[in-house]
Protein backbone atom coordinates (compact mmCIF):
# COMPACT_ATOMS: atom_id res chain seq x y z
CA UNK A 1 0.00 0.00 0.00
CA UNK A 2 1.45 3.50 -0.71
CA UNK A 3 2.44 5.41 2.03
CA UNK A 4 2.75 9.07 1.87
CA UNK A 5 4.90 10.72 4.70
CA UNK A 6 6.71 13.92 5.09
CA UNK A 7 5.55 14.72 1.29
CA UNK A 8 6.83 11.42 -0.16
CA UNK A 9 4.79 8.78 -1.58
CA UNK A 10 6.75 5.57 -0.64
CA UNK A 11 5.48 1.70 -1.58
CA UNK A 12 6.59 -1.25 0.50
CA UNK A 13 4.15 -3.52 -0.73
CA UNK A 14 6.68 -5.57 -2.00
CA UNK A 15 9.58 -5.46 -0.11
CA UNK A 16 8.76 -7.76 2.68
CA UNK A 17 7.96 -11.20 -0.65
CA UNK A 18 11.51 -10.56 -2.53
CA UNK A 19 12.31 -14.27 -3.49
CA UNK A 20 15.93 -15.39 -3.37
CA UNK A 21 15.67 -17.64 -6.15
CA UNK A 22 18.66 -16.44 -8.83
CA UNK A 23 22.07 -16.54 -7.00
CA UNK A 24 23.53 -15.25 -10.33
CA UNK A 25 21.94 -12.89 -12.63
CA UNK A 26 23.36 -12.72 -16.34
CA UNK A 27 21.76 -10.81 -19.07
CA UNK A 28 22.39 -11.46 -22.43
CA UNK A 29 25.13 -9.48 -23.33
CA UNK A 30 28.83 -10.52 -24.07
CA UNK A 31 29.94 -7.03 -22.23
CA UNK A 32 28.09 -8.91 -19.26
CA UNK A 33 29.69 -12.60 -19.89
CA UNK A 34 33.05 -10.97 -20.18
CA UNK A 35 32.37 -8.64 -16.72
CA UNK A 36 31.36 -11.46 -15.07
CA UNK A 37 34.41 -13.62 -15.96
CA UNK A 38 36.22 -10.74 -15.01
CA UNK A 39 34.69 -10.86 -11.73
CA UNK A 40 35.37 -14.39 -11.23
CA UNK A 41 38.94 -14.01 -11.28
CA UNK A 42 38.62 -10.87 -8.80
CA UNK A 43 39.39 -12.60 -5.06
CA UNK A 44 41.89 -14.79 -6.79
CA UNK A 45 43.53 -11.32 -7.93
CA UNK A 46 42.64 -9.87 -4.35
CA UNK A 47 44.42 -12.39 -2.39
CA UNK A 48 47.73 -12.36 -4.69
CA UNK A 49 47.60 -8.59 -4.36
CA UNK A 50 47.91 -8.81 -0.93
CA UNK A 51 50.24 -11.21 -1.25
CA UNK A 52 52.43 -9.65 -2.79
CA UNK A 53 52.05 -6.63 -1.12
CA UNK A 54 52.70 -8.72 2.58
CA UNK A 55 56.01 -10.25 0.62
CA UNK A 56 57.15 -6.67 0.09
CA UNK A 57 56.17 -5.35 3.52
CA UNK A 58 58.44 -8.40 4.84
CA UNK A 59 61.09 -7.34 2.41
CA UNK A 60 61.10 -3.92 2.94
CA UNK A 61 60.95 -3.84 6.82
CA UNK A 62 64.12 -6.17 6.76
CA UNK A 63 66.00 -4.17 4.80
CA UNK A 64 64.71 -0.72 7.12
CA UNK A 65 67.14 -2.65 9.83
CA UNK A 66 67.71 1.79 10.83
CA UNK A 67 64.32 1.34 11.92
CA UNK A 68 62.86 -0.37 14.51
CA UNK A 69 59.77 -2.21 13.92
CA UNK A 70 56.58 -0.51 15.55
CA UNK A 71 53.16 -2.25 16.96
CA UNK A 72 50.35 -0.81 18.31
CA UNK A 73 47.56 -2.91 19.56
CA UNK A 74 44.09 -0.84 21.16
CA UNK A 75 40.67 -1.69 21.32
CA UNK A 76 37.47 0.28 21.56
CA UNK A 77 34.77 -1.42 23.66
CA UNK A 78 31.26 -0.41 24.39
CA UNK A 79 28.46 -1.50 25.89
CA UNK A 80 24.45 -0.24 24.91
CA UNK A 81 21.30 -0.69 26.15
CA UNK A 82 18.69 0.76 23.71
CA UNK A 83 14.70 1.33 24.36
CA UNK A 84 12.59 1.87 21.60
CA UNK A 85 9.08 2.78 22.99
CA UNK A 86 6.22 1.90 20.26
CA UNK A 87 8.31 0.13 17.36
CA UNK A 88 9.76 -2.56 16.71
CA UNK A 89 13.64 -2.63 17.56
CA UNK A 90 14.33 -5.19 15.01
CA UNK A 91 12.87 -3.36 12.43
CA UNK A 92 14.96 0.00 12.78
CA UNK A 93 18.55 -1.16 12.59
CA UNK A 94 18.71 -1.27 16.61
CA UNK A 95 18.95 -3.69 19.15
CA UNK A 96 18.33 -3.59 22.70
CA UNK A 97 21.78 -4.74 23.68
CA UNK A 98 24.87 -4.66 21.94
CA UNK A 99 28.28 -5.36 23.52
CA UNK A 100 31.09 -4.70 21.29
CA UNK A 101 35.05 -4.92 20.79
CA UNK A 102 36.66 -2.83 17.74
CA UNK A 103 40.63 -4.15 17.45
CA UNK A 104 42.67 -2.23 15.96
CA UNK A 105 46.50 -3.70 14.90
CA UNK A 106 48.84 -1.67 13.20
CA UNK A 107 52.20 -2.88 12.53
CA UNK A 108 55.07 -0.37 10.80
CA UNK A 109 58.98 -0.36 9.82
CA UNK A 110 60.11 2.73 8.04
CA UNK A 111 57.71 3.65 4.97
CA UNK A 112 55.74 0.28 5.26
CA UNK A 113 53.04 -0.35 7.52
CA UNK A 114 50.00 -2.77 8.07
CA UNK A 115 46.93 -1.79 10.01
CA UNK A 116 43.87 -4.05 10.38
CA UNK A 117 40.57 -3.72 12.21
CA UNK A 118 38.41 -6.40 13.86
CA UNK A 119 34.88 -5.72 14.80
CA UNK A 120 33.42 -8.33 17.00
CA UNK A 121 29.75 -7.92 18.44
CA UNK A 122 27.27 -10.08 20.68
CA UNK A 123 25.69 -10.59 17.14
CA UNK A 124 28.23 -10.16 14.57
CA UNK A 125 32.20 -10.22 13.79
CA UNK A 126 34.04 -8.61 10.44
CA UNK A 127 37.13 -7.87 9.52
CA UNK A 128 36.10 -3.93 8.81
CA UNK A 129 39.64 -2.88 7.74
CA UNK A 130 42.64 -4.59 6.43
CA UNK A 131 45.42 -2.12 4.81
CA UNK A 132 49.02 -2.47 3.57
CA UNK A 133 49.96 0.86 3.66
CA UNK A 134 53.45 3.17 1.89
CA UNK A 135 54.28 5.98 3.04
CA UNK A 136 56.34 7.25 0.38
CA UNK A 137 57.18 10.79 2.21
CA UNK A 138 55.38 12.33 5.38
CA UNK A 139 52.97 13.68 3.23
CA UNK A 140 51.76 10.57 1.47
CA UNK A 141 50.20 7.28 2.26
CA UNK A 142 49.27 4.91 -0.50
CA UNK A 143 47.05 1.81 0.97
CA UNK A 144 45.96 -0.82 -0.60
CA UNK A 145 43.18 -3.52 1.15
CA UNK A 146 39.73 -2.56 2.29
CA UNK A 147 39.12 0.52 3.54
CA UNK A 148 36.47 2.99 4.65
CA UNK A 149 35.76 5.65 1.83
CA UNK A 150 36.74 8.67 2.10
CA UNK A 151 33.60 10.65 1.31
CA UNK A 152 31.96 9.54 4.36
CA UNK A 153 32.53 12.66 6.70
CA UNK A 154 31.72 10.86 10.00
CA UNK A 155 32.77 7.30 9.30
CA UNK A 156 36.47 8.91 8.07
CA UNK A 157 37.08 10.68 11.51
CA UNK A 158 35.50 8.04 14.04
CA UNK A 159 35.35 4.62 11.88
CA UNK A 160 33.90 2.18 14.95
CA UNK A 161 35.93 4.05 17.54
CA UNK A 162 32.41 4.40 20.04
CA UNK A 163 35.01 5.87 22.27
CA UNK A 164 36.17 8.98 20.12
CA UNK A 165 32.45 10.08 19.23
CA UNK A 166 30.85 12.20 21.64
CA UNK A 167 26.96 10.89 20.65
CA UNK A 168 26.18 7.12 20.74
CA UNK A 169 24.88 6.92 17.65
CA UNK A 170 26.30 7.89 13.96
CA UNK A 171 23.73 10.22 11.26
CA UNK A 172 21.48 7.71 9.39
CA UNK A 173 23.27 9.39 6.16
CA UNK A 174 26.63 7.60 7.34
CA UNK A 175 24.91 4.34 8.39
CA UNK A 176 27.17 0.99 7.92
CA UNK A 177 26.54 -1.14 4.97
CA UNK A 178 24.82 -3.38 7.05
CA UNK A 179 23.48 -1.00 9.32
CA UNK A 180 20.90 0.21 7.06
CA UNK A 181 23.00 2.67 5.12
CA UNK A 182 21.99 4.17 2.19
CA UNK A 183 25.91 5.16 0.89
CA UNK A 184 28.37 2.44 0.40
CA UNK A 185 31.12 2.56 2.93
CA UNK A 186 33.35 -0.08 2.45
CA UNK A 187 35.30 -1.09 -0.67
CA UNK A 188 38.82 -3.66 -1.51
CA UNK A 189 40.76 -1.63 -3.66
CA UNK A 190 43.27 1.19 -3.36
CA UNK A 191 43.97 4.78 -1.29
CA UNK A 192 45.73 7.53 -1.60
CA UNK A 193 45.92 9.88 1.28
CA UNK A 194 47.82 13.03 1.06
CA UNK A 195 48.67 16.13 2.93
CA UNK A 196 50.08 19.61 2.09
CA UNK A 197 51.54 22.57 3.77
CA UNK A 198 49.95 26.05 2.48
CA UNK A 199 51.07 29.55 3.03
CA UNK A 200 49.97 31.36 6.32
CA UNK A 201 49.79 27.88 7.68
CA UNK A 202 47.17 25.90 5.96
CA UNK A 203 46.92 22.34 4.69
CA UNK A 204 45.41 21.12 1.97
CA UNK A 205 44.24 17.00 2.74
CA UNK A 206 43.29 14.81 -0.68
CA UNK A 207 42.32 11.11 -0.20
CA UNK A 208 41.10 9.19 -3.49
CA UNK A 209 40.40 5.74 -3.46
CA UNK A 210 38.68 3.15 -5.73
CA UNK A 211 37.63 -0.48 -5.47
CA UNK A 212 35.15 -2.96 -5.26
CA UNK A 213 31.55 -1.18 -4.23
CA UNK A 214 29.00 -3.30 -1.71
CA UNK A 215 26.30 -5.00 -3.18
CA UNK A 216 22.38 -4.87 -2.97
CA UNK A 217 21.26 -8.13 -1.18
CA UNK A 218 17.21 -8.18 0.38
CA UNK A 219 19.13 -7.24 3.91
CA UNK A 220 20.35 -4.07 2.63
CA UNK A 221 24.34 -3.21 1.57
CA UNK A 222 27.23 -5.51 1.80
CA UNK A 223 30.02 -5.30 1.04
CA UNK A 224 32.99 -7.31 0.07
CA UNK A 225 34.40 -10.13 2.95
CA UNK A 226 38.26 -10.22 2.90
CA UNK A 227 37.81 -13.17 4.66
CA UNK A 228 35.04 -15.04 2.48
CA UNK A 229 35.92 -13.15 -0.62
CA UNK A 230 33.06 -13.78 -3.31
CA UNK A 231 33.14 -10.91 -6.21
CA UNK A 232 29.60 -11.71 -7.03
CA UNK A 233 28.11 -8.92 -8.67
CA UNK A 234 30.57 -6.62 -7.33
CA UNK A 235 31.44 -4.04 -9.15
CA UNK A 236 34.03 -0.75 -9.18
CA UNK A 237 33.41 2.80 -7.52
CA UNK A 238 35.25 6.17 -6.96
CA UNK A 239 35.34 8.29 -4.34
CA UNK A 240 37.52 11.67 -3.67
CA UNK A 241 37.83 14.02 -0.78
CA UNK A 242 39.40 17.75 -0.48
CA UNK A 243 39.80 19.38 2.21
CA UNK A 244 41.64 22.99 3.78
CA UNK A 245 42.33 22.70 6.98
CA UNK A 246 42.83 26.05 8.73
CA UNK A 247 46.59 24.82 10.00
CA UNK A 248 48.45 21.38 10.82
CA UNK A 249 47.26 20.98 14.36
CA UNK A 250 43.39 22.26 13.99
CA UNK A 251 39.75 20.19 13.22
CA UNK A 252 38.52 23.27 11.66
CA UNK A 253 37.96 23.52 8.21
CA UNK A 254 36.07 22.68 5.22
CA UNK A 255 35.78 20.33 2.48
CA UNK A 256 34.00 18.24 -0.63
CA UNK A 257 33.30 15.12 -1.09
CA UNK A 258 32.85 13.01 -4.46
CA UNK A 259 31.73 9.44 -5.11
CA UNK A 260 30.89 7.31 -8.11
CA UNK A 261 29.92 3.49 -8.29
CA UNK A 262 27.91 0.89 -9.54
CA UNK A 263 25.68 -0.63 -7.50
CA UNK A 264 24.18 -4.31 -8.92
CA UNK A 265 21.71 -6.53 -7.21
CA UNK A 266 23.38 -10.11 -5.91
CA UNK A 267 19.84 -11.88 -5.96
CA UNK A 268 17.00 -10.85 -7.82
CA UNK A 269 15.66 -7.41 -7.94
CA UNK A 270 13.09 -6.23 -5.46
CA UNK A 271 9.73 -6.59 -6.73
CA UNK A 272 9.38 -2.99 -7.00
CA UNK A 273 11.53 -2.46 -9.21
CA UNK A 274 11.96 -5.95 -11.30
CA UNK A 275 13.49 -4.85 -14.49
CA UNK A 276 16.68 -3.09 -12.32
CA UNK A 277 20.17 -3.89 -13.72
CA UNK A 278 22.10 -2.28 -11.39
CA UNK A 279 22.30 1.24 -9.45
CA UNK A 280 23.93 4.41 -10.77
CA UNK A 281 25.03 5.97 -7.70
CA UNK A 282 26.24 9.37 -7.48
CA UNK A 283 27.55 11.62 -4.70
CA UNK A 284 28.44 14.82 -4.61
CA UNK A 285 29.00 17.07 -0.49
CA UNK A 286 30.21 19.48 0.99
CA UNK A 287 31.13 20.19 5.30
CA UNK A 288 32.63 23.09 7.36
CA UNK A 289 33.22 22.22 10.90
CA UNK A 290 34.38 24.90 13.56
CA UNK A 291 36.24 24.15 16.80
CA UNK A 292 36.90 27.09 18.98
CA UNK A 293 37.98 26.05 22.78
CA UNK A 294 35.46 22.98 24.18
CA UNK A 295 32.89 24.26 21.41
CA UNK A 296 33.14 21.53 18.21
CA UNK A 297 30.61 23.08 15.48
CA UNK A 298 29.85 20.81 11.68
CA UNK A 299 27.58 21.02 9.00
CA UNK A 300 27.52 18.55 6.55
CA UNK A 301 25.57 17.84 2.99
CA UNK A 302 24.99 15.47 0.45
CA UNK A 303 23.14 15.27 -2.62
CA UNK A 304 22.65 11.65 -3.99
CA UNK A 305 22.20 11.05 -7.51
CA UNK A 306 21.02 7.11 -8.27
CA UNK A 307 19.71 5.79 -11.31
CA UNK A 308 17.65 2.84 -11.17
CA UNK A 309 18.91 1.32 -14.71
CA UNK A 310 16.76 -0.84 -16.70
CA UNK A 311 13.65 0.87 -15.13
CA UNK A 312 11.22 3.46 -15.96
CA UNK A 313 11.47 4.93 -13.00
CA UNK A 314 12.89 8.88 -12.64
CA UNK A 315 16.45 9.63 -11.00
CA UNK A 316 16.84 9.20 -7.46
CA UNK A 317 17.46 13.21 -6.55
CA UNK A 318 17.83 13.61 -2.69
CA UNK A 319 19.59 16.46 -0.21
CA UNK A 320 20.19 14.94 3.18
CA UNK A 321 22.58 16.11 5.77
CA UNK A 322 23.03 17.21 9.32
CA UNK A 323 24.13 20.05 11.40
CA UNK A 324 25.66 19.61 15.07
CA UNK A 325 27.24 21.58 18.16
CA UNK A 326 28.85 20.54 21.03
CA UNK A 327 30.82 21.84 24.30
CA UNK A 328 32.17 20.70 27.40
CA UNK A 329 30.26 22.16 30.56
CA UNK A 330 33.32 20.85 32.81
CA UNK A 331 36.36 19.41 31.83
CA UNK A 332 34.68 15.84 31.70
CA UNK A 333 31.13 16.50 30.87
CA UNK A 334 29.96 16.66 27.42
CA UNK A 335 26.69 18.16 25.85
CA UNK A 336 26.07 17.23 22.15
CA UNK A 337 23.46 17.72 19.64
CA UNK A 338 22.56 17.27 16.24
CA UNK A 339 19.96 17.35 13.61
CA UNK A 340 19.33 15.13 10.77
CA UNK A 341 16.91 16.40 7.60
CA UNK A 342 16.37 15.51 3.94
CA UNK A 343 14.83 17.19 0.80
CA UNK A 344 12.74 15.50 -2.49
CA UNK A 345 12.58 12.36 -0.95
CA UNK A 346 9.29 12.14 -3.14
CA UNK A 347 12.01 12.29 -6.04
CA UNK A 348 13.82 9.43 -4.70
CA UNK A 349 12.61 5.98 -5.44
CA UNK A 350 16.17 4.57 -4.80
CA UNK A 351 15.00 5.19 -1.18
CA UNK A 352 12.30 2.48 -1.12
CA UNK A 353 15.05 0.37 -1.00
CA UNK A 354 15.78 1.54 2.42
CA UNK A 355 12.32 1.62 4.44
CA UNK A 356 14.05 2.16 7.36
CA UNK A 357 16.29 4.71 7.26
CA UNK A 358 16.16 7.87 8.94
CA UNK A 359 14.72 10.57 7.09
CA UNK A 360 14.73 13.47 9.75
CA UNK A 361 16.47 13.23 13.54
CA UNK A 362 17.00 15.29 16.29
CA UNK A 363 19.52 13.66 18.41
CA UNK A 364 20.69 15.11 22.24
CA UNK A 365 23.48 13.40 23.86
CA UNK A 366 25.42 13.57 27.45
CA UNK A 367 28.92 12.20 27.72
CA UNK A 368 30.45 11.58 30.81
CA UNK A 369 34.43 10.66 30.99
CA UNK A 370 34.21 9.56 34.58
CA UNK A 371 37.74 7.99 34.69
CA UNK A 372 40.56 8.28 31.95
CA UNK A 373 39.71 6.85 28.53
CA UNK A 374 36.11 5.28 29.99
CA UNK A 375 32.62 7.23 29.25
CA UNK A 376 29.45 6.80 30.23
CA UNK A 377 26.81 8.92 27.54
CA UNK A 378 23.14 9.25 27.74
CA UNK A 379 21.41 9.82 24.13
CA UNK A 380 17.72 10.40 23.74
CA UNK A 381 16.71 11.20 19.75
CA UNK A 382 13.47 11.75 18.08
CA UNK A 383 13.34 10.03 14.72
CA UNK A 384 11.10 10.04 11.25
CA UNK A 385 11.74 7.52 8.82
CA UNK A 386 9.37 6.56 5.68
CA UNK A 387 6.86 4.92 7.64
CA UNK A 388 7.08 5.74 11.43
CA UNK A 389 8.35 8.19 14.38
CA UNK A 390 9.08 6.92 17.39
CA UNK A 391 11.98 8.47 20.23
CA UNK A 392 14.79 6.25 21.05
CA UNK A 393 16.69 6.30 24.90
CA UNK A 394 20.00 5.11 24.87
CA UNK A 395 22.82 4.41 27.22
CA UNK A 396 26.41 3.36 26.84
CA UNK A 397 29.92 2.61 28.24
CA UNK A 398 32.89 2.99 25.88
CA UNK A 399 36.55 2.81 26.52
CA UNK A 400 39.69 3.00 24.92
CA UNK A 401 41.65 -0.35 26.48
CA UNK A 402 44.85 -1.87 25.98
CA UNK B 1 91.47 10.44 19.77
CA UNK B 2 89.52 13.02 17.28
CA UNK B 3 88.90 16.07 18.87
CA UNK B 4 85.93 17.40 17.98
CA UNK B 5 86.32 21.13 19.46
CA UNK B 6 83.18 22.91 17.49
CA UNK B 7 80.96 19.69 19.27
CA UNK B 8 82.69 20.46 22.47
CA UNK B 9 82.05 24.07 22.31
CA UNK B 10 78.17 23.54 21.13
CA UNK B 11 77.86 21.64 24.51
CA UNK B 12 79.51 24.17 26.82
CA UNK B 13 77.61 26.70 25.22
CA UNK B 14 73.73 24.84 26.03
CA UNK B 15 75.56 24.05 29.71
CA UNK B 16 76.46 27.20 30.16
CA UNK B 17 72.76 28.83 28.57
CA UNK B 18 70.82 26.34 30.86
CA UNK B 19 72.73 27.22 34.14
CA UNK B 20 72.55 30.77 33.59
CA UNK B 21 68.99 30.10 33.32
CA UNK B 22 68.60 27.97 35.88
CA UNK B 23 71.03 29.25 38.36
CA UNK B 24 69.47 32.38 39.62
CA UNK B 25 66.16 30.23 40.23
CA UNK B 26 65.02 29.87 43.61
CA UNK B 27 64.57 25.98 44.77
CA UNK B 28 60.60 26.34 43.60
CA UNK B 29 61.48 27.09 40.15
CA UNK B 30 61.43 23.88 37.66
CA UNK B 31 62.07 24.04 33.49
CA UNK B 32 60.81 21.09 31.47
CA UNK B 33 63.52 19.86 28.94
CA UNK B 34 63.79 18.33 25.77
CA UNK B 35 65.73 15.17 25.80
CA UNK B 36 67.11 12.63 23.72
CA UNK B 37 69.81 9.46 23.97
CA UNK B 38 73.59 10.65 23.23
CA UNK B 39 73.48 8.96 20.27
CA UNK B 40 70.64 10.46 19.07
CA UNK B 41 70.80 12.19 15.60
CA UNK B 42 68.64 15.24 16.86
CA UNK B 43 70.64 18.46 17.43
CA UNK B 44 67.50 20.77 17.15
CA UNK B 45 63.70 20.61 17.30
CA UNK B 46 61.52 23.81 17.03
CA UNK B 47 58.51 23.95 19.41
CA UNK B 48 56.21 23.29 15.79
CA UNK B 49 58.07 20.14 15.48
CA UNK B 50 58.04 18.82 19.04
CA UNK B 51 54.38 19.65 19.07
CA UNK B 52 54.17 17.48 15.45
CA UNK B 53 55.94 14.44 17.21
CA UNK B 54 53.71 14.38 20.40
CA UNK B 55 50.48 14.70 18.30
CA UNK B 56 51.71 11.53 16.62
CA UNK B 57 52.19 13.45 13.44
CA UNK B 58 55.28 11.49 11.38
CA UNK B 59 58.35 13.51 12.20
CA UNK B 60 62.05 12.57 10.69
CA UNK B 61 65.31 13.50 11.28
CA UNK B 62 68.13 12.49 8.59
CA UNK B 63 65.61 10.17 6.98
CA UNK B 64 65.21 8.31 10.49
CA UNK B 65 61.63 8.56 11.99
CA UNK B 66 61.46 9.80 15.64
CA UNK B 67 59.54 8.00 18.72
CA UNK B 68 57.81 10.14 20.65
CA UNK B 69 58.46 8.92 24.21
CA UNK B 70 55.65 10.38 27.13
CA UNK B 71 57.22 10.75 30.55
CA UNK B 72 54.46 10.02 32.95
CA UNK B 73 56.26 9.42 36.07
CA UNK B 74 55.16 12.54 37.31
CA UNK B 75 51.57 14.08 37.50
CA UNK B 76 52.56 17.72 37.60
CA UNK B 77 55.26 17.17 34.57
CA UNK B 78 52.71 15.46 32.59
CA UNK B 79 49.91 18.56 32.84
CA UNK B 80 52.74 21.12 32.72
CA UNK B 81 54.15 19.74 29.21
CA UNK B 82 50.60 18.92 28.11
CA UNK B 83 49.44 22.36 28.91
CA UNK B 84 52.49 24.24 27.95
CA UNK B 85 53.52 22.64 25.17
CA UNK B 86 50.95 20.40 23.27
CA UNK B 87 48.70 22.95 24.70
CA UNK B 88 45.89 20.37 25.55
CA UNK B 89 44.00 19.11 28.38
CA UNK B 90 44.94 15.19 28.50
CA UNK B 91 41.22 14.52 27.37
CA UNK B 92 41.73 16.52 24.20
CA UNK B 93 45.65 14.40 23.97
CA UNK B 94 43.79 11.39 24.01
CA UNK B 95 41.55 11.63 21.90
CA UNK B 96 43.43 13.06 19.44
CA UNK B 97 46.24 10.65 19.23
CA UNK B 98 43.80 7.79 20.00
CA UNK B 99 42.17 9.31 16.30
CA UNK B 100 45.74 8.50 15.13
CA UNK B 101 45.65 5.15 15.58
CA UNK B 102 41.68 4.85 14.43
CA UNK B 103 42.50 6.95 11.32
CA UNK B 104 46.05 6.40 9.92
CA UNK B 105 47.26 3.23 12.03
CA UNK B 106 49.69 5.18 13.71
CA UNK B 107 51.11 3.44 16.78
CA UNK B 108 50.72 5.64 19.67
CA UNK B 109 53.77 7.30 21.42
CA UNK B 110 55.13 5.28 24.26
CA UNK B 111 53.94 5.89 27.77
CA UNK B 112 55.92 5.62 30.54
CA UNK B 113 55.24 5.91 34.17
CA UNK B 114 58.53 5.47 35.31
CA UNK B 115 61.26 7.90 35.33
CA UNK B 116 63.92 4.79 35.54
CA UNK B 117 62.13 3.00 32.59
CA UNK B 118 62.00 6.65 30.02
CA UNK B 119 65.69 7.30 31.20
CA UNK B 120 66.66 3.68 29.49
CA UNK B 121 64.49 3.42 26.98
CA UNK B 122 66.07 6.93 25.69
CA UNK B 123 69.90 5.29 26.39
CA UNK B 124 68.90 2.47 23.84
CA UNK B 125 66.82 3.88 21.28
CA UNK B 126 68.74 6.70 19.29
CA UNK B 127 65.33 7.76 17.76
CA UNK B 128 63.18 8.11 20.83
CA UNK B 129 63.00 11.67 21.98
CA UNK B 130 61.26 12.77 25.54
CA UNK B 131 61.23 15.41 27.87
CA UNK B 132 61.61 15.46 31.98
CA UNK B 133 62.17 17.86 34.60
CA UNK B 134 65.85 19.20 33.99
CA UNK B 135 66.95 18.28 37.38
CA UNK B 136 66.34 14.33 36.35
CA UNK B 137 68.45 14.56 33.50
CA UNK B 138 71.13 17.31 33.98
CA UNK B 139 74.70 15.94 33.80
CA UNK B 140 73.46 12.30 32.85
CA UNK B 141 76.39 11.61 29.95
CA UNK B 142 74.02 9.43 28.40
CA UNK B 143 71.80 11.71 27.45
CA UNK B 144 71.81 14.86 25.83
CA UNK B 145 69.21 17.81 26.46
CA UNK B 146 68.05 19.18 22.95
CA UNK B 147 66.39 22.47 24.67
CA UNK B 148 63.73 23.97 27.26
CA UNK B 149 60.43 23.68 26.55
CA UNK B 150 58.64 24.87 29.17
CA UNK B 151 60.05 27.12 32.46
CA UNK B 152 58.30 27.80 35.40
Amino acid sequence: MPVTLMGARFDYSGLHKRRRVKPRRHTDSGASIIRAQILEEVPIMIRRCLAGALVLLASAAAAGEADPLQHQLLAFGSAEVAHVPKSNLTAIYSRPEVLAADVLFTLQRGPIKLFAEYELTDHESDLERFQIGWEPSEHMVLWLGRFHQPASIWNSEYHHGQYLQTPITRPGVENWDDDGGVIPQQFTGVLAESNWNLPRGRVLRIAAGGGLTPVLTPEGLKSFDLLRPDADEHRFGYQARVALMSDQFSESGAGLVFAQEKIAWRDAPPIPFPMLRYVDFRLAGAYASYVHRSWKLQAVGYYIDAQLKGTSFRDSDLLTGYVTVEDALAHNLRVFFRREDSSHLSEAPYLRLFPRWPTARSTFAMRWDFTRRHALTAELADTYTATDHYMEYRLQWSAALL
Amino acid sequence: MECRPAVTMRRLVILLVLITRIAPSSAGERAVVLVVGAASPVQHLDSIEVRKLFLDFRVTVEKRLLHPVNNFSDPQLRDAFLQNVVAMTQWAYDQRILSKVNNEGRPLPLELESLSTVLHTLEADPQAVSFAWLKDVVGNPRLRIVRVLWQE
